[in-house]
């Protein structure tokens, strides 16, 4: 399939290249699985990537600053961790829920998510408390809910933490909780995540997310 | 996927253009172009099927990262540091790293365990006076918020009686003694990302070399910062960059 050597003086003609573009073709085109070698494409034959959609968003606050999720179980109390009690009475402290909150058009792939949340104080009003997030994703249009059930946490706290009774005020922590999760969409061709949710609540204290981010990547199988 | 027919010269004559097209079309990305084959192997083309075997692809043809560990003691006194201005860098879980290609999203994060000098003053009559650490988590100078973490006070101050910061015990509460016991070590694992976003003024990394650094800085009151530090027994810094 190679060009033939030219005489000098002599042209190249529009039909060798012709033919030689063909015979190429029709040895790649032959070419199957079968036939690849261990390792042999890198990143120069895939100067694009297979995984797309990142993306995600953070929260972050100085210490010395109120955070602006404050998660009050009088307004978001924490009954159970199940789908239906997160999604009618849990806060959402975080979202992504792609361009006009028209979701995000994905091809088949995995998606790894996470969320990552730093506690900085809870109200200290003389009982146990705790504060309880889960990571949920939206689906094909259908209702918002964990992926897995164990995509869900809490922190766990109670009154004199450090140690001194007298102390009823405000409980400088600092917990965290992180969530991952994966969402496994190999076998869907086109598909829909209509979004993310960081959603949390709590019981017997207000409480208050110092910190916290949110995000996902999705790659192709 | 397959390379589809060329309908070959437009005229009798070579056309380097044409020819130019055949081979290589990076912008029009047409079906019978041999860009297809080297450097355009990319979703364009993709149907949905899983054609290529994960084992023809080299390591590290889209994925990069690391994990730095230390398992050794390392100490960092409030005398040094007094700010987020003022600061010592945690060697442990501060490095350059090299980035082979354009990013389009680095996962990152560490774990630690920490043990920290660090009290609640009750001060009776007055303000009570809570001491605190920072550690702070900047990319290439640019300090990141979210994976950033305070580790608060480790004694209390037992039944108000001021001043001095009595460190707490299992005494102090039945049930757990939780933040006021100070052999019950802090350990924190944040978790961000670095990605390309619409919503924030985050920019994926370009190729080449870039820094991490965990500076240590501490809140804590006069006289504690004569002696107070936050020592590191074991910990990690990790990260993972998934190219554009």
């Amino acid at each position: 399939m190679a060009i033939v050597i030219l005489e000098d003086g002599a042209a190249i003609l529009a039909a060798e290249i012709e033919a030689c573009w063909e015979a190429v073709r029709t040895v790649v085109n032959a070419q199957t699985v079968d036939t690849l070698r261990r390792k042999v494409f890198s990143h120069r034959s895939m100067p694009s990537h297979l995984a797309e959609r990142f993306l995600g968003t953070s929260y972050g606050y100085d210490y010395t600053t109120s955070g602006t999720v404050t998660i009050d179980p009088a307004i978001y109390p924490f009954g159970s961790f199940s789908d239906a009690d997160i999604r009618t009475n849990w806060q959402t402290a975080g979202v992504l829920n792609g361009v006009a909150a028209a979701g995000y058009q994905l091809k088949a792939c995995y998606v790894l998510a996470f969320a990552s949340i730093e506690v900085k104080e809870f109200t200290n009003t003389g009982s146990d408390y705790k504060a309880c997030f889960a990571l949920t994703a939206a689906i094909d249009g259908a209702a918002e809910a964990r992926v897995d059930p164990s995509d869900d946490g809490f922190i766990l706290s109670h009154d004199d933490v450090y140690g001194d009774t007298n102390l009823l005020g405000n409980e400088y922590v600092h917990n965290q909780c992180v969530i991952w999760t994966f969402i496994d969409k190999s076998a869907s061709p086109t598909w829909t995540l209509n979004g993310l949710r960081l959603r949390c609540s709590a019981e017997g204290s207000v409480w208050t997310v110092g910190r916290a981010t949110l995000g996902f990547f999705a790659v192709h199988p | 996927m397959s390379l589809g027919a060329w309908a070959g010269f437009s005229g009798t004559a070579v056309a380097a253009d044409e020819l130019a097209t055949a081979l290589f079309s990076p912008s029009s990305v047409s079906a019978e172009s041999f860009a297809k084959l080297h450097g355009q192997l990319d979703s364009t083309f993709w149907t949905g099927g899983a054609t290529i075997p994960a084992w023809a692809i080299q390591p590290g043809a889209f994925f990069a990262g690391f994990s730095l560990g230390f398992e050794r003691w390392s100490w960092v006194y409030a005398k040094q540091k007094q700010s987020e201005t003022l600061y010592a860098i945690h060697a442990g879980l501060s490095r350059r790293f090299f980035l082979p290609w354009q990013t389009r999203m680095i996962i990152y994060g560490y774990n630690l365990w920490c043990r920290q000098d660090a009290a609640y003053w009750d001060q009776q009559p007055g303000s009570p006076i809570r001491e605190y650490w920072t550690l702070t988590t900047s990319i290439d100078g640019t300090v990141k918020d979210e994976a950033t973490i305070d580790l608060p006070h480790a004694r209390g101050d037992e039944a108000g009686v001021g001043p001095s910061p009595d460190p707490g015990d299992d005494a102090d509460n039945a049930t757990s003694p939780q933040n006021s016991a100070e052999d019950r070590w802090r350990y924190v694992s944040p978790v961000a990302a670095v990605m390309p976003l619409s919503t924030t003024t985050d920019a994926a990394l370009d190729k080449g070399y870039h820094s991490i650094e965990v500076k240590v800085s501490g809140t804590i009151a006069s006289p504690d910062n004569a002696n107070a530090k936050l020592a590191t027994p074991t910990g990690a810094l990790w990260m993972l960059a998934i190219r554009s």
